[in-house]
């Protein structure tokens, strides 16, 4: 029997959640309206809700050679360039690392849980504090206000993240089906790429993921590694200023721009990245 | 028995990934101790020289510094407390307010994606709509009955604008671990308690809330490492303006280092706050071990 | 064992990289590039010329204050040294179009110099950009719009290259044309010529006038205060006339005044009170002098007046805030650089007071109303750094843009770049407000070319006029200008003055704890820097200040 009350804190929920997604979404919205908007239209009172779009910061954003010069399109270039080459090395480095871990923790020196667990401390660092001296480091290596430089510095602040979140993926793979490979004389090497990594594809998916977010949205390292020749999108979001106007429309084309990869990849990935994002407290 | 084989040490698959990590973070870091004990500014043209633990004294005296710390204790601990109810209230609207599995999975990624969003966007966004003469906020405030606020512009109140958007932006993180513990909650809890007509609020009392303890305090531990960490929508939203009314000791760092362009006193501080990191971790890996 | 290991080997590492960074010199001034060959003869070719000093075929020779040239004249000698050579430029945003995209294709036809390389740094980093690419020595420029208050820092560090040698090759830059206020103190140093200004900047007094002239407001104020509503002639009227406005006007969302809350700017806006007061920042020895007879107080009190009648939000307003707070009519007067007036006559910066607004003279303060001040907080002038490979073809760009050349002219007589006037000859031809920018593009450019004032909107004679009292209250507002500090680390002082102020005007400290600690934070910085240092840099800003006529 279906009770009144009982109707009642099911509307009380729906209107709740109703709200929750309206909160949600409208700062994200007001970005991507914002971004149609004329000179005109950005700068009225009352604020003007649902504009005659005028596409053309979208389009200059996105064009090698619009009014801005391209400028938007190179920063999002230099983005897509640093963000691949991160979670390319973070993969590739830390699925290798996170599996010695997980699987011959007594090979790592000073023991392979612990030396996760440490690894994942320096998640705990600011980032602004190991990058000033990192700028000096890179400095004196000539590495600055590169591509390289960026995708060296984001690596090595996502791997221990990368690391810690694969290992849980790794420990989840039965160690039968682990110690059965090293029975039949497989060389780790091989053990990890015909038997291991093949199983763990589907978590592993889901940190490449969080790495390329990570990095495609980091902003206080590239703003300090960077100056002129590279700039990630997030850098031009924060600097980008004509003049003499008050130049909202196209910083708010070039964030909508940017919000997209992420929302695809999550998309995608959507039952899978749960792990991921609560950083291994839920399986 | 075993065959006799050529045991090669696994080793050499954890060394890149470990090297980087040393080379370019812990040894920075070490580097970084010993520029916090010279006295270095890249204005004036004298290069660093040994001031063993000056400006760490310097540090300890300066108010703009004592004041950062005083504003960070305020933004973490309102901020996580917020974001801790606000995400209980959406994870319990979504799980227990709509029945359909498939709805719920939809609205719970919409609701992930603040997450998503690069801080600075969202920054952005937040300080067009907290704008002092465009901004929406203020239109339908003053529209509705309710006072103009200088969001970004009254020292009282910026510092909590900035915080307002953190919880935008971070309190799908909080409803995302509280969902996930309530689905580890067994139902017999629940059936339970319906037999024994117990009204809801009752039962979330009693049973929702201490069964989510582990995931509150996970939650809330990660949250508050991170108010500290990251500063990239208050470095867009207000700068730490006006004035030094919304700075935070990251912000002050970061000045420190590369406006005021004085290396050695930026690394003192940043070893104040390396502190407060290494205590926190120290207490997120004691957690991690228990469970 | 192993992690021992580790520790150990980071240690040596770290140790060593210590180590070697501070053995390092600190960067030094770069090998000797060999000047302009004006002096020796060379060996070679028995054709070759020896250039005389000074050369009177080179472009610009015995020109007058107020004469002008066209920018295109070049020896035939010199562009055989500089054709197809390609240079690096860094600026920030007002120059950027100039330097940019309006004159490289001139520059290429003339010369056969290209921009190669476009760096355009945001004003508020360019400090701290600037200095430290120059402290690594990864600055690859070859010219430079650098911001005068780095002058000092510059130069001592011997990161500039003087252009005096390339005068009688190159073209000659007209220092005698440049207004002395800007000549000494910002492009001299010790009689070498380090820098050719693009920008003269002044804060100047910008008003709308239709809010000045209404019969009603002018009764009411009247009545109140007992002295007629006019643009103030000093800061207390000034006051009064702000906290007017804002209480008749408030309502409907139009204020009294404006300040630049934030950013390192604030300094300037105290500046303009304080130094109306007959003060400078500090005296001879380096004592701070920020607050003398309690001036200092007097002057935060009356910027603090200012405030208070500005509009909501107004201490996170920065450039563009304040620009289109002026243009939209949000406010009835404002200190601001010159080029507000020639935005406020623009139908495509969406100016709404196109025809009601005017500009004048700053005000002094109750007492010293002949002696009243004005600052010169930015300004630009392109140098040449030390390092560079390619310093004649970037001296003659400077020179064609910013010499006593028409494009100079048309450069602060075009209303799409916030370049403001810097010469005698600017002065002397006002109608040059009237035409469009002859330099430009025909296509290619976003914003319109349009003149300053549209002789045909206005009328030949109305348009003229209006140029030549726009020139007036420049003149008027250079002539009582203080210089902005130029001497090592002036950037950081300033900052430093910026944030007391600005915690004052929060409410953060009384305005005499803010003003003690800024003489601290001064104190603090001179001894970083080096009180030697420091005052032997003073005593040559001071030389040149007793040139360019500045009194207090």
């Amino acid at each position: 029997m279906i009770q009144k009350s009982d109707l009642v804190v099911r509307l009380v929920f729906i209107v709740v959640a109703a709200v929750i997604v309206l909160w949600t979404l409208f700062p994200i919205y007001w970005l991507a309206v914002t971004g149609v908007k004329t000179q005109t239209d950005v700068l009225t009172s009352p604020p003007v809700w649902f504009p005659k779009p005028d596409w053309h910061f979208y389009r200059d954003v996105l064009s090698e050679s619009g009014i801005s010069q391209g400028v938007g399109y190179i920063a999002l270039r230099d983005s897509l360039i640093i963000s691949m080459g991160t979670t390319l090395l973070c993969v590739i480095l830390g699925a290798m690392a996170a599996y010695v871990c997980s699987v011959f923790p007594a090979n790592v020196p000073t023991g392979g849980k612990s030396m996760a667990f440490t690894i994942l401390t320096f998640r705990m660092f600011p980032p602004i504090v190991p990058t000033i001296p990192i700028f000096w480091l890179f400095f004196l290596l000539g590495l600055l206000d590169t591509h390289l430089s960026l995708i060296i510095a984001f690596t090595t602040f996502n791997l221990p993240f990368a690391i810690y979140m694969m290992k849980t993926f790794f420990d989840d793979i039965p160690r039968p089906i682990v110690d059965a490979g090293l029975v039949d004389g497989y060389s780790p090497f091989k053990l990890f790429w015909k038997i291991v990594l093949p199983l763990a594809v589907p978590g592993l998916v889901s940190v490449t993921a969080l790495c390329f977010v990570f990095a495609w949205n980091e902003f206080l390292m590239s703003l300090i590694l960077t100056s002129t020749a590279v700039r990630p999108y997030t850098v031009l979001l924060a600097t980008w200023m004509t003049a003499m106007e008050i130049a909202w429309a196209h910083r708010a084309a070039l964030a909508v721009v940017g919000i997209i990869p992420p929302i695809i990849l999550v998309w995608i990935l959507r039952d899978r990245l749960v792990r991921g994002m609560t950083l291994g407290a839920v399986r | 028995m075993q065959a006799r084989r050529r045991f090669v040490n696994p080793v050499w698959m954890f060394t890149p990934g470990f090297l980087i990590i040393l080379v370019i973070s812990i040894v920075p870091l070490i580097f970084s101790v010993y520029i916090s004990l010279n006295a270095w500014s890249l204005a004036g043209g004298k290069p660093p020289e040994l001031n063993w633990g000056l400006n760490y004294v310097w540090m300890v005296t300066d108010p703009r510094f004592l004041d950062s710390l005083v504003r960070l204790a305020y933004y973490a601990g309102v901020g996580v407390s917020l974001q801790l109810i606000l995400g209980l209230i959406f994870s319990t609207a979504i799980y227990d307010g709509i029945r359909s599995a498939r709805m719920r999975s939809i609205v719970l990624t919409v609701c992930l994606t603040p997450m998503l969003v690069a801080p600075v966007a969202a920054g952005f966004s937040w300080w067009m709509m907290d704008h002092s003469t465009y901004g929406v906020i203020n239109y339908y405030f003053t529209a509705v009955g309710l006072p103009y606020v200088d969001w970004l512009g009254d020292p009282r109140i910026a510092l909590t604008s900035v915080m307002i958007a953190e919880i935008w932006q971070w309190t799908p993180f909080m409803m995302l671990i509280l969902y996930a513990g309530r689905l580890s909650i067994p139902a017999s809890l629940y059936e339970a308690a319906e037999l024994d007509g117990a009204r809801s609020l009752l039962v979330f009392r009693r049973i929702t809330l201490p069964s989510l303890k582990k995931f509150i305090a996970l939650a809330v531990l990660l949250r508050l490492i991170d108010s500290y960490k990251f500063i990239d929508t208050l470095f867009i939203m207000t700068h730490g303006g006006p004035g030094t009314s919304s700075e935070l000791p990251t912000l002050y760092i970061y000045v420190k280092a590369f406006e005021q362009l004085q290396l050695g006193r930026a690394a003192a501080l940043s070893w104040a706050i390396t502190l407060l990191a290494i205590i926190a971790g120290n207490i997120f890996l004691k957690m991690q071990e228990r469970s | 064992m192993g992690a021992a290991a580790i520790g150990a080997a980071a240690v040596v590492v770290v140790g060593g990289v210590a180590y070697y960074l501070s053995t390092q010199a600190p960067p030094g001034p770069p090998p000797a590039t060999t000047t302009a060959t004006a002096t020796a003869p060379t060996t070679t070719a028995a054709t070759e010329v020896v250039i005389p000093r000074p050369n009177p075929n080179s472009p610009g020779y015995g020109l007058k204050a107020g004469d002008i040239r066209s920018f295109d004249l070049i020896l035939p000698s010199a562009k055989k040294k500089i054709e197809g050579t390609k240079l690096s430029i860094c600026y920030d945003t007002p120059p950027a179009d100039p330097l940019t995209i309006w004159y490289p294709d001139e520059w290429k036809r003339v010369a056969g110099v290209e921009i190669a390389e476009k760096t355009m740094i945001p004003l508020l980093n360019m400090h701290d950009r600037l200095m430290t690419q120059f402290t690594m020595g990864t600055a690859k420029y070859d010219l430079i719009s650098l911001w005068p208050m780095q002058l000092g820092e510059f130069v001592a560090k011997k990161w500039l290259s003087p252009m005096d040698d390339y005068f009688d090759e190159f073209g000659y830059p007209g220092m005698d044309d440049v207004l002395p206020r800007f000549r000494y103190p910002f492009c001299m140093w010790e009689d070498k010529t380090y820098g050719i200004p693009i920008d003269g900047d002044i804060l100047c007094f910008h008003y709308r006038t239709d809010l000045f002239q209404d019969e009603a407001l002018k009764s009411k104020f009247e009545n109140k205060y007992k002295y007629p509503l006019e643009p103030p002639k000093t800061w207390e009227k000034a006051a009064d006339m702000a906290e007017f406005f804002s209480q008749q006007l408030g309502s409907k969302g139009t204020y009294g005044t404006q300040i630049f809350g934030k950013d390192i700017f604030l300094w300037a806006w105290y500046g303009n009170i304080y130094h109306s007061f007959g003060h400078q920042w500090w005296d001879e020895d380096l004592n701070p002098t920020l607050n003398v007879n309690g001036d200092g107080v007097r002057a935060l009190n009356l910027l603090q007046r200012t405030m208070k009648a500005s509009p909501p939000g107004v201490m996170n307003y920065s450039v563009d805030e304040t620009i289109e707070a002026f243009l939209a009519g949000r406010v009835a007067f404002t200190l601001w650089w010159p080029d507000l007036w020639e935005f406020a006559h623009s139908t495509y910066l969406g100016s709404k007071i196109i025809k009601v607004h005017d500009v004048g003279q700053c005000p002094g303060v109750e007492g010293r109303e002949d002696k009243w001040t004005t600052t010169s907080p930015v300004g630009r002038m392109l140098v040449i750094p030390s390092s560079s490979k390619r310093k004649e073809a970037a001296y003659w760009v400077a020179q064609a843009m910013a010499g006593q050349t028409d494009m100079s002219l048309a450069t602060v007589t075009d209303p799409m770049c916030g370049l403001d006037t810097y010469r005698y000859s600017h002065y002397a031809h006002p109608e040059w407000f009237l035409k469009k920018n002859p330099f430009r593009p025909p296509e290619g450019d976003v914003e319109p070319n349009e003149p300053n004032v549209d002789p045909a909107v206005w009328g030949e004679e109305p348009a003229l006029a209006m140029a030549n009292r726009y020139m007036d209250a420049h003149k008027a507002n250079v002539e009582h200008s203080i210089p902005q500090p130029t001497w090592l680390d002036a950037y950081g002082y300033m900052l430093e003055l910026a944030h007391q102020v600005s915690a004052f005007l929060l409410g953060q400290k009384s305005a005499e704890k803010a003003l003690e600690d800024a003489a601290t934070s001064f104190k603090d910085l001179t001894d970083r820097i080096g009180k030697d240092e420091q005052k032997y840099v003073w005593g040559i800003i001071r030389e040149s200040y007793k040139k360019a006529g500045v009194e207090f």
